[in-house]
């Protein structure tokens, strides 16, 4: 990956984190007969593979999603390239495998069963700047994105709004707002910064950034199904798919709210996690679907997070970042002394760009803002504990519906164990801020880190279903490497 | 999606205050709130009072059944030379005004008169055994817990509560207006000497909510709202039997089994097996003026918001005195819930949206409790009114 110079990050910081507050999550729907069709074997299987979760099965990259290769003039990217993301997903490279299909077949609005997404796509995705590191392709808050809030409008966001889509990942869902979310939850954020107007009067405003993500992309996802599936959720719309193999991954929003909102968010517990996963998974094999579910990574090791202490002090002095030690002693001993962040505690993507835009100033007295800035030692530990609480109950969910476990767990922590994964060393690839498996947004994966989640779904579907999918070959995933804008070459 | 800046101001105590400041409460002011169940049934109101009049008579016509000499009792009224002992013959009619008073917790309702209950009822006899009448009635009530308490919000979707609210600040009303329009026939056996009244009786109810014109309100029903149901409409059938168990020159009482059925599901109604409705009725006379009552009752009642019927234990404790020709006045305590459908009251607000206050709050509801005080005034034959 290309690193500019971090003249601008502070400016980008707010907007990176923005971006990758987004993420993932979501959930599917519902709708259960007395008895239920019996489940497809064999090829019938992959007839009508359905993609139910949040920004990861959407294929959401770099703070956007995105249905079609474009261009802007504040992308550094060669030819000012802003790049399609949704063809990327690992849910899109999945379809490919099983059905046989093309990757052009995916960018087809007339055959693509992603909801793919106009330019400029929604959100605001992160590209190369051309002055400065990362550079925003457009406001969050612009008027393609607030048509997305509205049945109405909604259309315009979409290259394919009446397509015959099957991937109904919704980016910003939580599980249970797979199972009960039936309108956005709050409109767009107001010129110039996207912000939410706090009224006093009604505590209920400050919910609206933490509710925004799911809000700005429901409708474009599930718009087209408004007259036709009543209630409106994206579990009831996937039943209404009648899936013969639906991917279950959720939980990530869950998580990411509460580490971002300080623990504040109302997301699931554990407990209600396992019983919402319990609920989408029986529903669907209740529909005739065969399911295959995906726990969660530690999201600490994503580069979304800096470790502090020590490690923040390396993470400084290495390149690209090349800060003198002095001065990364120096402003991260004031953290840990200021803010709690410790050898435990983390930054965030954004308060890591704030210190070193202060650095790059001279100062090593950054103001980081809470929450969003940095998790003390403390509750970094609760957002692991929550994370491993979390895993623990999709597992428990797995089981108790004897469904098939896609243990991205457990692939993010050999790939973290390992240093990297070997694909062209040493630009490529690994967890590291930079290492070409996450894009810019520091929680999504790249092209190439998509490659290798399609992977294990592929494996872990093999396996539970006795099916024969091929899975990405290394020339394949070398291949994706090659064109992934997100890693190094 | 922008910074995340959840603050620590966002408390359930920070919540209810600004909600009780009245922020939100523009929108939870304007919930309609289904009232989800009725304290009795019409068969109260009409069946049983025409079941209990037939019975009287025909067991002061028995052998054994005429009241001694110079005991004065309205429980067994005095019939006219030649006529047969049973069901009245020709016209007869009441006519009454009503108000109640709403007992128990209604929080900032606060305790003042329902008025406006108006109960008309015309029947006539084509012979001692087999009478027909159409009656009318309104009955008002407020719901317990539908006004007072704190309880949690939510944001559609989201499963923790987000804070709380205090119902006393929502100005809701719940007000409940039933009106009941009723038709039976009244066919007299007897079993040896024993007098039995069967009634098909055909019900058809309509309701005003809150300020409404109708009882059309949304609510909230497993995870979703429900918008455009007719909260309390229904009709439904009902052959009811009523037979004596105590009749004395003081004292007179029945036993009344009722099956009924509604015409038609409709809401959430997913079956519609037939609801045994047990009414047992006491009075005592003190004097050819003046009764004492107490009708304890099981009623089913199978409201378009229930997926199945609630089943309703209450009591009615009056006394009525008659004055004039025809004139009378009556006074009747009630009180009556489900017993299962829990908790009754609302128990938790959902807000399709965010801002709360600028959105759409629908009420959590569970089963209806309702206490009251109920006066009647009006001509003819008092009966015991539902709530």
């Amino acid at each position: 990956m290309r690193m500019q110079s971090i003249n601008s990050a502070r400016t980008i910081a707010a907007t990176t984190l923005a971006a990758t507050v987004l993420l993932c999550a979501c959930s599917s729907g519902s709708s259960t007969s007395n008895r239920p069709p019996p489940q497809p074997t064999g090829a019938a299987i992959f007839s009508r593979i359905v993609g139910v979760g949040d920004s990861l099965t959407a294929g959401y990259q770099s703070g956007g999603l995105l249905g079609i290769n474009t261009t802007s003039p504040v992308s550094g990217f060669p030819g000012n390239l802003v790049p399609a993301t949704q063809e990327n997903g690992f849910w899109s490279l999945l379809v490919q495998q099983a059905n046989g299909l093309s990757p052009a077949s995916m960018y087809n609005p007339t055959t693509s069963p992603l909801p793919l997404i106009a330019a400029p796509g929604l959100n605001s995705q992160l590209v190369l700047g051309t002055t400065s590191l990362f550079a925003a392709t457009h406001s969050a808050c612009d008027a393609f994105n607030d048509g997305a809030y509205a049945i109405s409008t909604y259309g315009t966001t979409r290259l394919n709004p009446a397509g015959p889509i099957r991937d109904v990942g919704i980016p910003g869902q939580t599980a249970h707002e797979a199972i009960y979310m039936t309108n956005p939850l709050t409109g767009p954020g107001q010129q110039p910064n996207c912000q939410y107007p706090f009224n006093p009067h009604d505590p209920t405003t400050l919910l609206q950034p933490l509710l925004d993500g799911e809000s700005s992309t429901f409708y474009p996802i599930l718009g087209s199904f408004a007259g036709t599936v009543h209630p409106l959720t994206q579990l009831n719309v996937a039943l209404s798919l009648h899936p013969s193999l639906t991917t279950v991954w959720l939980g990530a929003n869950d998580l990411l709210k509460y580490a971002f909102s300080g623990g504040r968010s109302p997301s699931d517990s554990p407990k209600q996690m396992q019983a919402d996963i319990v609920t989408i998974i029986t529903r669907l094999h209740a529909a005739g679907s065969r399911v295959v579910v995906a726990n969660l990574p530690d999201v600490l090791s994503t580069p979304q997070f800096f470790q502090g202490g020590p490690t923040l002090i390396a993470t400084l002095e290495a390149p690209p970042f090349s800060v003198p030690a002095p001065a990364a002693q120096a402003v991260t001993a004031y953290i840990q002394a200021t803010y709690g962040v410790g050898p435990n505690g983390y930054l965030t993507e954004s308060g890591f760009f704030v210190v070193l835009q202060d650095l790059a100033l001279g100062n090593v007295t950054p103001t980081l803002t809470a929450p969003g800035d940095f998790l003390t030692d403390a509750f970094a530990a609760q957002v692991q504990g929550l994370n491993t609480a979390y895993n623990g109950a999709i597992g428990a969910a797995a089981t108790a519906t004897k469904t098939p476990l896609v243990d991205i767990h457990g692939l993010f922590a050999t790939i973290k164990q390992d240093g990297g994964v070997p694909i062209n060393p040493p630009k490529c690839c690994s967890l590291q801020f930079g290492g070409g498996l996450l894009s810019f947004d520091g929680l999504h994966p790249s092209n190439t880190g998509y490659a290798l989640v399609a992977n294990a779904f592929i494996a872990t579907i093999d396996t539970g279903f006795a099916t024969t999918v091929s899975p990405l070959s290394n020339a394949q995933i070398f291949a994706i490497y090659s064109t992934d804008p997100y890693a190094q070459h | 999606m922008g910074r995340i800046e959840i603050q620590s101001r966002l408390h359930s105590t920070a919540l209810r205050a600004a909600i009780a400041s009245g922020a939100m409460l523009a929108v939870v002011g304007s919930l309609m709130l289904p009232a989800r169940a009725d304290g009795a049934s019409a068969l109260g109101t009409q069946v049983v009072p025409g079941a209990n009049a037939a019975i009287k008579w025909a067991l002061h016509g028995g052998a054994t059944a005429s009241p001694s000499p110079g005991v004065s009792s309205n429980a067994y009224p005095k019939i006219p030379a030649g006529s047969q002992a049973g069901l009245p013959v020709g016209y007869s009619y009441t006519a009454d005004i009503s108000a109640a008073y709403p007992l128990g917790d209604v929080g900032s309702f606060g305790k003042r008169w329902l008025p406006g209950g108006v109960d008309l009822v015309a029947s006539y006899g084509f012979s001692p055994t087999l009478r027909v009448a159409a009656s009318y009635y309104e009955v008002q009530h407020y719901p317990v817990g539908f006004d007072s308490g704190i309880v949690p919000l939510f944001i559609q979707g989201l499963a923790p509560p987000v804070g709380t609210v205090d119902l006393s600040t929502t100005n809701i009303d719940a007000t409940t207006k039933d009106r009941f329009t009723i038709f039976n026939v009244e066919k007299l056996f007897r079993l040896g000497k024993l007098p039995i009244v069967v009634t098909p009786t055909y019900v058809s109810r309509n309701s005003t909510v809150g300020k409404g014109p109708q009882d059309i309100v949304a609510f909230w029903y497993k995870g979703f709202p429900r918008f455009g149901i007719n909260t309390r409409t229904a009709q439904y059938d009902s052959l009811a039997i009523t037979l004596p168990f105590l009749s004395t020159p003081k004292m007179f009482a029945t036993f009344t089994a009722a099956p009924t059925w509604l015409t038609h599901r409709n809401g959430l109604n997913q079956d519609n097996h037939a609801q045994i409705y047990q009414i047992v009725y006491v009075e005592y006379n003190l004097d050819a003026r003046t009764k004492l009552f107490y009708q304890p009752q099981s009623s089913r009642d199978y409201l378009p918001a229930d997926p199945y019927p609630q089943h309703i234990a209450s009591y009615f404790l009056g006394a009525s005195e008659r004055f004039g020709k025809n004139g009378f006045v009556q006074l009747v305590l009630n009180s009556g819930s489900p017993t299962n459908y829990n908790p009754y009251r609302i128990y938790g607000l959902h807000c399709l949206a965010t801002p709360c206050s600028q959105n759409p709050v629908i009420p959590q509801i569970g089963g209806l409790k309702a206490t009251q005080l109920q006066f009647q005034i009006g001509l003819g034959s008092p009966s015991v009114l539902p709530f």
